[in-house]
């Protein structure tokens, strides 16, 4: 089995003008990808866009393979133009992934904006817990019919347009003081994901965040993804992008 | 078909390695590719002591390249004998270690470390000289003949690499100095010092500002340079910038290598090492060509007069 493979596309779906879902089919056998875990797409067979970009596995089920994608630059807005059948050059799954032998219905998950893309197939695969999930407005929020079926959903926008009027580290913080919460995972922008840090730490909570940073090679050997840590520089691409608040 | 050449006293099954610090310790790409196939595995700079580098954000994509400040981060000799070097003994493959340091002691003592228990050391000059304000090895040629002059004294057994830098004014006349001072090879081209900015936020794309360029972008500047050093020495050359296939890997032999390193590609295409080196087969079955050595500095020329 190899983590380097040719995908074909099957399926290509817009949730807005900016995001959208592709379904891969993998032709060959690849392992299957944990939760939190990334693979890294080839946009283009020409060298501009050169590098791969990296992407979390949103979805996976018997041979295919799915990624949430938001168009930001030149790579996304090439791979939102992939044409249905077209075969694509990935590498994954990479990186480590959530532990879910932890979750347990004492566990919140929190996403912040695309962050939805890393934990949502955790709560696919657990759905006895609390989700907390923001973004700026309610045209932002995805998947809110797929996610009713949790425990309990809590919203929060920006502008207050669905669910409460804040973010997701207030939240958090309100959902900590109210139930017993014994692990958090979470996966945001970088500012939600350092407070949510900072917020499980002063409670001594367990917790699992993802983080991004720019990656070349995806298999630790470039050094160009690291994250400043109390340990000294750790890859994003091999010892994340999930790291436990103990190591942050 | 001999695809076998020599660098120094290391000899390569075929012509292609990766370049240094695009490829890790070899371990990190062993699953993507067989290590046995490859004519040499060059490791990541290694330093005296274990080294930090720069904050990140460390790359950012530029067009056909991309800029890297990883800023030398790497384990330090002591683990990289212990933990990395006997994964890469288990392969029949040559290991070339590419080594930094901040002085011309640290080189010494890195290469008496390092002598006879490696195929080849390379010397990576684009670092600055602490001990002379800070100039790199690169620029400075007083500084750069005593570093090869007293390293040479050191490498015994090992096959000696210069690596050059594009930086050096005049890179023919460096290599004849490295050439003189006991090289056994040089190699080049390191990446190239650019820039980039994010407008939107007037931020530079790297935290430390300025990176080095390297992928297909300056693939022409590489072949230059091995162009004009191989008019200038007799040492074997080994080319490198922007190799993304065979094609490539054969216009830098043409214009003089002997042997070629694979950066950036690999990053794009985790085997390009080893379909450049099955590339390489099916050109030199094209041309009849039985001997890889013949191609090393094939280019035909001529300069017209008007
Ligand atoms: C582990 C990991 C998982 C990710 N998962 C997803 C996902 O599931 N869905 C999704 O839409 N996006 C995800 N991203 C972010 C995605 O990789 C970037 O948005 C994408 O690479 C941008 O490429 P581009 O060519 O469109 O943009 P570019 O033109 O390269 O850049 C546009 C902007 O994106 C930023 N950017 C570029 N590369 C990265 C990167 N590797 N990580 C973060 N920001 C970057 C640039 O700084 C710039 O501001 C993930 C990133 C990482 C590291
Ligand atoms: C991420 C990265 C790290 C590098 N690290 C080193 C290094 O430690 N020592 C060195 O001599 N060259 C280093 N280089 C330069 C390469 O070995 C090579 O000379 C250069 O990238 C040009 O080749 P390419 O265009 O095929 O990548 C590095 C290049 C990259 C992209
Ligand atoms: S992307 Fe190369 S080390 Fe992480």
């Amino acid at each position: 089995m190899s983590r380097r493979f040719t995908a074909r596309l099957i399926e290509k779906r817009w949730l807005s003008s900016e995001h959208f879902l592709l379904r891969l089919v993998p032709e060959e056998k690849t392992p299957e990808p944990k939760p939190g875990q990334f693979y890294l797409l080839r946009p283009s067979d020409t060298y501009d866009p050169l590098l791969r970009r990296p992407f979390s596995i949103f979805r996976s089920s018997k041979g295919t393979i799915e990624f949430f994608i938001e168009k930001k630059g030149k790579g996304t807005t090439l791979l939102s133009e992939l044409q249905k059948g077209k075969r694509l050059d990935c590498m994954g799954p990479l990186g480590r992934g959530f532990p879910l032998n932890i979750l347990s219905q004492d566990s919140v998950v929190v996403a912040g904006g695309m962050g939805i893309a890393s934990v949502f197939s955790l709560l696919e695969h657990f759905k006895d817990l609390i989700f907390i999930y923001g973004a700026r407005t309610k045209e932002q929020l995805f998947f809110l019919d797929e996610l009713s079926s949790l425990k309990r959903l809590i919203t929060v926008t920006e502008d207050g347009s669905h669910g409460k009027r804040g973010n997701t580290v207030d939240a958090l913080k309100e959902v900590i003081e109210e139930e017993r919460v014994t692990s958090v995972f979470a996966c945001g922008p970088e500012g939600m994901n350092q407070s949510v840090s900072r917020l499980l730490k002063s409670h001594s909570i367990e917790g699992y965040i993802s983080f991004e940073e720019r990656m070349a090679c995806g298999v630790g050997a470039c050094l160009g993804c690291v994250k400043e840590t109390p340990q000294g520089m750790k890859r994003v691409c091999t010892e994340g992008p999930v790291f436990s608040v103990k190591e942050l | 078909m001999n695809l076998t050449v020599k660098i120094g006293n290391m000899t390569m099954k075929n012509p292609v390695m990766t370049a240094s610090g695009t490829f890790g310790y070899g371990a990190e790409y062993s699953e993507f590719v067989d290590l046995n196939a490859l004519g040499a595995v060059v490791v990541k700079g290694i330093s005296l002591r274990p080294r930090e580098g720069n904050p990140p954000p460390r790359i950012v994509e530029t067009p056909c390249g991309m800029l890297n400040s990883i800023g030398l981060q790497n384990v330090g000799l002591e683990a990289f004998l212990k933990e990395k070097l006997p994964f890469l003994r288990r392969y029949d493959t040559p290991v070339v270690v590419n080594i930094l340091g901040d002085c011309v002691e640290d080189y010494e003592e890195l290469c008496t470390r390092l002598d006879g228990k490696v195929e080849a050391i390379e010397l990576n000059v684009s670092c600055p000289n602490v001990k002379k304000g800070g100039i790199s090895f690169a620029i400075d040629r007083e500084a750069l003949k005593e570093l090869i002059g007293k390293v040479r004294k050191k490498v015994k057994h090992s096959t000696l690499i210069v690596k050059l830098s594009p930086v050096s004014e005049d890179i023919a006349s460096i290599s004849v100095l490295c050439e003189k001072e006991g090289a056994d090879a040089v190699s080049l081209i390191n990446t190239i010092p650019a820039m980039a900015i994010d407008i939107e936020t007037r931020r530079p794309a790297l935290a430390n500002l300025i990176g080095g360029l390297s992928g297909p972008a300056i693939k022409p500047i590489g072949v230059r340079m091995v162009w004009q050093v191989y008019q200038a020495v007799k040492i074997p050359i080994i080319g490198m910038g922007g190799i993304m296939n065979a094609s490539d890997a054969i216009e830098y032999m043409l214009a003089g290598a002997t042997s070629v390193a694979v950066g950036t590609a690999n990053f794009v295409n985790p085997s390009a090492t080893v379909d450049i080196i099955e590339g390489i087969k099916d050109y030199m079955k094209r041309h009849s060509i039985s001997d890889i050595n013949e191609i090393t500095g094939g280019i035909i020329w001529e300069i017209k007069d008007h």
